[in-house]
């Protein structure tokens, strides 16, 4: 079973996401702020992150530099998962090893499970 | 101290960070500028005056007391332009901010709703099914809503992203017309697509492009009569693909056809105050296209109904 760690504050987003990916047979592991997202990839070595931008206590692109600086998570493909959608934010989360880069609002709940099965490549 | 008085001379810099306009539309290079003005007008007047016999220095003393004037009451208004100018600019980041924070509980919305859009297509639920297509259409209109103001601050601070890629219209149009239903239901009008059943795709930002046709095709159902037909056309020319919408709508009045893709620009018709809108679609609309390297148009005749056009480059590269 691959495993995705999903780092999202707002819980809502949080529930509804891990619940259409557990429907497609992945386990998911949450976290709530930045600090412990990186902990749980740290610890639980995933197959995917899921990472929002805006979160408590460390910022999702330093969680994101983070995992990149890291040889034993650098290799984890990361999808950024943000309703930010300016140049920069965009070119930063680019330049700092993210693979894809997705606006929430603009996406139905079905499409990003699609974009995660995409990117693992099932 | 010291730094403070430099930088207020610093009138290149002042202007980019309080008025965010080039220095020879800023107020505080202009208002220097009359003061030199006068200034060396009087200087002049005084030479003039000195060569030919009068009183020079009396004349130069009123001369320079105006100056002086002119100056205190140019400061007085670059600082109440200031303020002005402060007041906008927290309104646009108040309205930015309220906008991100509209998007988390929208995006909920519409997650959510995506996620129960399965399960009730059984024909015992149908109060439900309309129920649901109503909460999908109003999201999809909410969040249209948050992107287009999001996308005005972005124009207006000059960081907006064309994310470029390929674009199917025929596709797009279809579910924007089944997304329709009920606004068409109740007008009782119609939109028919026309046009070749395939058409090749375009070099597009999806997204924005979605957007630009669902203003269109928006504008048209809200200005249309009732019992109307709308007719949307797409159709190859060469490398570009064109969009064509024609409603039998109210019309723009003649002397309104320069305004019409200005911001906050809403045609005075016999529909003001019937329809609601922010005012902003067409120039956002605008922008995309030709961002997009398309063109725009329209024809409109007041009472008889308007076409609006739109082009853009053909999707050339392989998938």
């Amino acid at each position: 079973m691959e495993k995705i760690v999903f780092i999202e504050d707002e819980t809502t987003l949080q529930k509804m996401l891990s619940a259409a990916l557990q429907e497609e047979g992945y386990s998911v592991i949450t976290a709530s702020d930045g600090e412990e997202g990186l902990a749980a990839v740290r610890s639980e070595k995933p197959d995917l992150v899921l990472l929002d931008l805006i979160l408590p206590k460390m910022d999702g692109f330093t969680v994101l530099s983070e995992i990149k600086k890291d040889e034993a998570t650098a290799h984890t493909p990361v999808i950024v998962l943000t309703n930010l959608e300016s140049a920069e934010d965009v070119g930063r989360v680019v330049a700092l090893g993210a693979t894809t880069y997705l606006v929430k609002a603009n996406y139905d709940l079905p499409d990003i499970v699609l974009k995660v099965k995409e990117v693992l490549g099932k | 101290m010291l730094s403070n008085i430099l930088r207020q001379f610093n009138i290149a810099r002042g202007c980019r960070e309080s008025f965010n306009v080039s220095v020879w539309k800023c107020p505080t290079f202009l208002f220097m500028l009359m003061g030199a003005v006068v200034i060396i007008s009087t200087l002049t007047a005084y030479f003039i005056a000195s060569r030919f016999n009068g009183d020079p220095q009396i004349s130069a003393l009123l001369a320079l007391g105006t100056a002086f004037v002119v100056l205190v009451i140019g400061h007085i208004m670059i600082q109440s332009f200031a303020k002005i100018v402060e007041v906008s600019r927290l309104k646009s980041q108040f309205l930015d901010i309220i906008s991100h924070q509209l998007l988390t509980p929208l995006t909920a919305l519409k997650w959510s709703t995506s996620s129960i859009g399965t399960d009730i297509t059984a024909p015992e639920n149908e109060k439900q099914q309309e129920a649901y297509m109503i909460i999908k259409e109003s999201t999809n209109k909410m969040v249209n809503i948050v992107n287009t103001l999001l996308d005005i601050s972005r124009i207006e601070a000059g960081r907006v992203t064309m994310n470029f890629g390929r674009f199917d219209m025929r596709e797009s149009v279809k579910k924007i017309i089944a997304l329709r239903a009920h606004d068409l239901e109740a007008k009782h009008s119609t939109i028919e697509l026309q046009g070749e059943e395939t058409i090749v795709p375009v070099l597009a930002d999806p997204f924005r492009t979605k957007l630009v046709i669902e203003n269109l095709v928006d504008n048209a159902i809200k200005y249309s009569r009732e019992h109307s037909s709308i007719v949307i056309t797409l159709r190859q020319e060469g490398d570009r693909v064109m969009f064509e919408i024609k409603d039998k709508g109210v019309g723009i009045p003649a002397h309104e056809h320069k305004n019409i893709f200005q911001k906050f620009s809403r045609a005075t018709n016999e529909f003001s105050y019937q329809t609601k809108g922010l005012g902003v679609g067409l120039y956002l609309v605008k922008f995309i296209i030709e961002a997009s390297g398309g063109t725009i148009g329209f024809e409109s005749q007041e009472g008889v109904g308007s076409r609006f056009w739109f082009s853009l480059p053909v999707y050339k590269y392989k998938t």
